[in-house]
Order: structure tokens, then sequence, then C-alpha cells
């Protein structure tokens, strides 16, 4: 608790994300010709799910309890964690792999830092994430008739903090497919796994309760979006919803410092 | 002290099954100890080397040191600290370089890499300016802040990488191969700043090198350490002492004198087209002199000191295990 208890803790974490960000953006602008070929990839992406969607509910009312508008809002939300993902969990842990696979872990871990946290914020790519996510969002957006969702202030707020704490969740997840890299020395492959969870598709009542247990929990892939969702739109109860997402994300982020120290202990560093 | 080490030891596990199938499911690990009891004491204000062979347990003994690595057994307290434990007040207080590892971003330029290290070690604008400025004059590095780093030659990248480990002023800076790859100009910089640095009393230096001349120009103590094992901690002058009754005398030739010649008197260390190095006892080196002059073409000759490769070689090939110390 010491290092989260003090002022000036909590004072550098904030400086260190501000500064992250910052040093993020500043890279993405370096190369900015680079990458706006993702772009396009994710409108056509959108377009082509937008088209799916409407010929299936041309032919039915609901999908899994679903109106063709819950299931546009579940698709929004999946598609703003998948970003939110990308943004920060998934090319973090890349970050880590590649760092302590060519022993460049060694500069971060002789720095007196909060070093699993800095690690954890080390790129934050707010401009990649804006440029791919604004207009494949605006498109669902649009897509969607809102005043058909029966929605609550609480449920959208309650599922608001859900998507937060699934995230959080997410980001263990990545973590605990990265961090093998400290005994084996190379876990890209293993995160390969994580990448085909990032947009699982389903909402949380078209799966058994075995199958939703374990995509809660273990790959916590369907709390972020399936849940929230379903908190939103009055599917589930809020505060049910609240207390397991928090329950969920409290024992993902002990286990992320538990295994944190393991690895620290069993860290060999690559010769130089 | 500052640095105490006492049976210090690192063992690594790693797979040594021959077998590509049978490996998968039955791995057979062979235990690699990197560094065996190894002890040493180190003051403040010291510059010492430390020396040895590819995969000796220089480096080892180096992660140590800095916490990278948790030691096998025995006991390591750096400025009081146990280095592992990664206290905040113990990582302000170290620097550590690397020359095959890039602590700048690549992507950025150096400033804007400074710009973080200013707020991880709490440096004031003011301070963060003034040492900026003054390191990178001193480096020649000025007018290279604002580029990005992967734009910059090696030489250019190390200086600023070097800038980036001292800006807060560390007690003890660590440098493991500061000047590999590097030109004669930028080793020549680099090592008289460190000199500098020594000089000024303020920062231990712990120095891991291959190249001698860095040890020669920066280090007065040299602890070797070979297969795990330290087997020398002295001086550096007194390392030569052992060589007080060799000479190694320089040859220049118009036209080599013929095979068997030279060898009559001493060993050839090196030998080129017209230049051969000698090993001679001291005591039949005049004759040898007196004798090649008289015989052969001599353009030019000179008496050497005892080439520090030199000494290393004898000392890594002698495989002596005692500590002299």
């Amino acid at each position: 608790m010491k290092r989260w208890g003090s002022e000036m803790e909590i004072g550098l974490r904030g400086r260190l994300l501000w500064i992250n960000v910052v040093n993020t953006w500043q890279q993405e602008t370096a190369y900015f010709g680079n990458s706006w070929g993702n772009l396009a990839s994710t409108i056509m992406y959108t377009l082509t799910y937008l088209v799916f969607i409407h010929v299936i509910f041309a032919n039915t009312r609901t999908l899994a309890g679903y109106s063709k508008d819950e299931m546009l809002l579940l698709l929004f939300v999946i598609q703003v964690n998948f970003y939110l993902i990308q943004m920060w969990s998934y090319n973090n842990v890349i970050r880590m792999v590649d760092d302590v696979n060519m022993g460049s872990f060694d500069m971060l871990l002789t720095k007196p830092l909060p070093a699993l946290y800095y690690s954890s914020i080390r790129s934050v790519n707010v401009l990649t994430t804006l440029r791919d996510g604004i207009p494949s969002l605006t498109l669902f957006a649009l897509a969607i008739t809102w005043s058909n969702l029966h929605t609550s202030f609480v449920g959208v707020l309650a599922g608001a903090v859900i998507v937060l704490l699934g995230q959080l969740a997410m980001n263990v997840f990545f973590f605990l497919l990265g961090v093998p890299v400290f005994w084996f020395g190379q876990s890209a492959d293993l995160l390969g796994i994580g990448y085909s969870f990032m947009s699982v598709n389903l909402p949380y009542e078209g799966v058994g309760r075995g199958l939703r247990l374990a995509l809660t929990s273990f790959v916590p892939c369907l709390l972020a979006s399936g849940l929230a969702v379903s908190v939103m739109i009055g599917k589930s109860d809020a505060i049910n919803g609240l207390a397991y997402a928090a329950l969920i994300a409290g024992c993902a982020l002990l286990v992320k410092i538990g295994v944190w120290k393991m690895a620290l202990r069993s860290y060999t560093s690559a010769s130089s | 002290m500052i640095i105490k080490a006492k049976n210090l030891s690192k063992s690594f596990r790693s797979r040594g099954n021959k077998n590509l199938l049978t490996g998968l499911w039955r791995p057979e690990w062979k235990v690699k100890d990197a560094v065996s009891n190894v002890s040493f004491l180190i003051e403040a204000g010291e510059a010492v080397a430390f020396l040895g062979p590819n995969g000796a347990g220089k480096t080892t003994t180096t992660k140590m040191m800095t916490g990278l690595i948790l030691p096998s057994s025995g006991s390591l307290t750096v400025l009081g600290e146990t280095p592992f434990e990664r206290d905040h007040g113990f990582l302000k207080q170290i620097g550590l370089v690397m020359g095959n590892r890039a602590g700048l971003n690549w992507d950025l330029t150096a400033r804007q890499s400074f710009w973080l290290n200013r707020h991880i070690y709490g440096l004031s604008e003011e301070q963060y300016r003034n040492r900026v400025i003054e390191l990178s004059q001193l480096l020649e590095v000025d007018m290279h802040l604002d580029t990005q780093v992967r734009r910059l030659s090696l030489g250019e990248r190390m200086k600023l990488e070097l800038i980036g480990a001292i800006m807060h002023q560390p007690t003890l800076l660590f440098l493991d191969e500061p000047t590999i790859g590097l030109d004669i100009p930028s080793k020549k910089t680099i090592r008289t700043f460190l000199r500098a640095l020594r000089d000024a009393g303020k920062t231990t230096l712990i120095l891991t090198s291959h190249d001698m001349d860095d040890i020669e120009e920066v280090c007065s103590r040299v602890i070797v350490i070979n297969h795990g094992r330290k087997i020398y901690d002295d001086s550096l002058a007194s390392l030569g002492d052992q060589y007080k009754g060799v000479r190694f005398v320089r040859f220049t030739f118009a036209t080599l004198p013929p095979p068997g010649v030279l060898e009559a008197f001493g060993n050839i260390l090196e030998a080129g087209p017209a230049e051969v190095l000698v090993r001679v006892d001291a005591d039949r080196m005049v004759g040898m002199i007196a004798t090649i002059s008289a015989g052969y073409p001599v353009l030019d000759m000179r008496v050497e000191s005892v080439p520090l490769e030199e000494i290393m070689a004898e000392l890594f090939a002698s495989g002596r295990h005692a500590d002299r110390s």
C-alpha cells in the first residue's frame, strides 16, 4: 500500500499516464502516413456487418431475445471495447513481450517507476483509436434507432461502469497471455489467442450458464460487452451486474499483481 | 562501502534436450552456474572494471547489482539496499547504460525521452534544462537533441543514452559496453567524459567492457571473472606487475627476417607484412635488439608497455580460480 498510498505516487502515476499519452501521440504523428489503410478496412468491416444484421433481421424479429436495435447497440459496445482494448491493453502487452524478449525491459526495471503500472500504460494510442474508431462507431450509431431502446439512466450508467471493469479484466487476460515471456523468453503466439477473443460478438443471454460463467471470468470477453449491454437495456439487474463485474475485475487485478511478482523473480534478462 | 557482495551466486536453468520431439514433453533441465561465490567490496568514488571473456558472468553480476535479476544465493547490498527489492529510493541513485540496449524511445527525439526522465526522477524544470544543456554540450550532441533517435548515428545515440542515464546525477553508474561499435572520436569523447565524471568524485563507476582502452582510461581497479568465479581483484597497475620480467618489442622491417630468427628470442604476438611484436624476457631483450638490428633491415623499433589484452588473454587462459585479493 506504500506505493499507492502517498500523494506523490498518485501524482507520479498521473504524470506518467499523461506523458505516455503525449509520447504515443508524438510517435503516431511521426509515422502518420503509415496506417491509414486500417481506416479503410474498418469501414468496410462495419458496412459488411451492418448489411449482415439488416439481412438477418429482415427475416426475424429477435435473435437470442435481442431486437435489431438492441443487437446493433451490442455491436456498437463491442466495437467500443475492441478499440479500447487495442488502445491500451493489447499494444502494451505486445510491447512488454517484445521488450522482455529483446532485453529492453532492463531499462524500464532500473528506473524508479511503478513498473507494472508503467508497462500497462506505456502506449496509449489515442490518435489511432480516434482515427479508426470514430468513423466505424458513427456508422453503428447512425444505424441504431435509439428511441426503440428501452434504457434507463441507472442502467446506462451501470453498463458504462461495467465496460470499464470489463476492460480491466480483459487487460489482465492479455497480461496473463503475455507474461509467460518472463519464463520462456517468448509468448507472442499466445497473444494471438487473446486477439481472437477481442471482438466476441455474443449477446449475454445467447450462451448457456456454464459458458457465460467462463466468458465473464477466465476469459472475460463477455463482461465488457455482453453483460454491459444486458444491464443497459434492462435484461440483467444493474446492481448484480455491477457487483459481479467489480468482483471479477478486483480478482483479476490481484492475480495480475501476484503473477507480476512471480514473473520478476524469474526474470533472467536477455543476454547483452 | 557502496557495494558489498558476499558469496554471490546465480544459476540459470535451461532445456538441454537434443531430441527435438521427446524434448517437448520430457525436458531435461540443465543448470548453469553463471556466477559462483563471488565476493567483493566497492567503495564510493571508485571506478571499477568487471572483465572476463564472453559468458564469464560479469554482466550477470552487474545485473544483480542493478536489481534486474535475483541472486540464487549469497548476500548483496548496494547503497545500503537489497537491489532486487527495487526500492524507488535506490533506483533514483543508480544509472544504467547498456551499449546493446536502447533506453531512449526510437521514434521520439532525445529531448522528448528526457522529458519523461525528468518526471520519473522528479527534476525541476530548471534542473532538467540546465543538466541537458550542460551534458549535451560536453558530449557534443546539443545539435541532435531534437532529431528523431532512429535518425542518429550510433555514436550520437550512445552519447544521448549516456545523458539520459546520468541527468539525475546518480551516485552509482553502471556501464555495460558503453563504447561498443563506436568510432574512435566518439569513444574518445565518452572516455574523456567518464574520466571527468570519475575525477569529480561524486559518482562510482562500474564498467563492463571488452575494450581495454575503456578500462585503462577510466578505471583504477579491475575485477576479473571467469567461468563465474572471481580470479583477480586488484588495481589495474598491479595487474602488470607479474610482467615486470617481460618486454614487448615492436619491429618494423624493410624485409622480414626469415622464420625462426625472432622466435629464437621470444614469442611472436603479432605479425604483419612489415611489423612484428615480440614478447621477450627482459634479460634477453638487449641481445635480441643487437642481433636483429645488426643482421636485418630494421626501419623502426619500439619497446612497448605490456598490452592489457595480452595480460587478460593469459589470465583467462590460466584458469586460475584463486582469489588474489
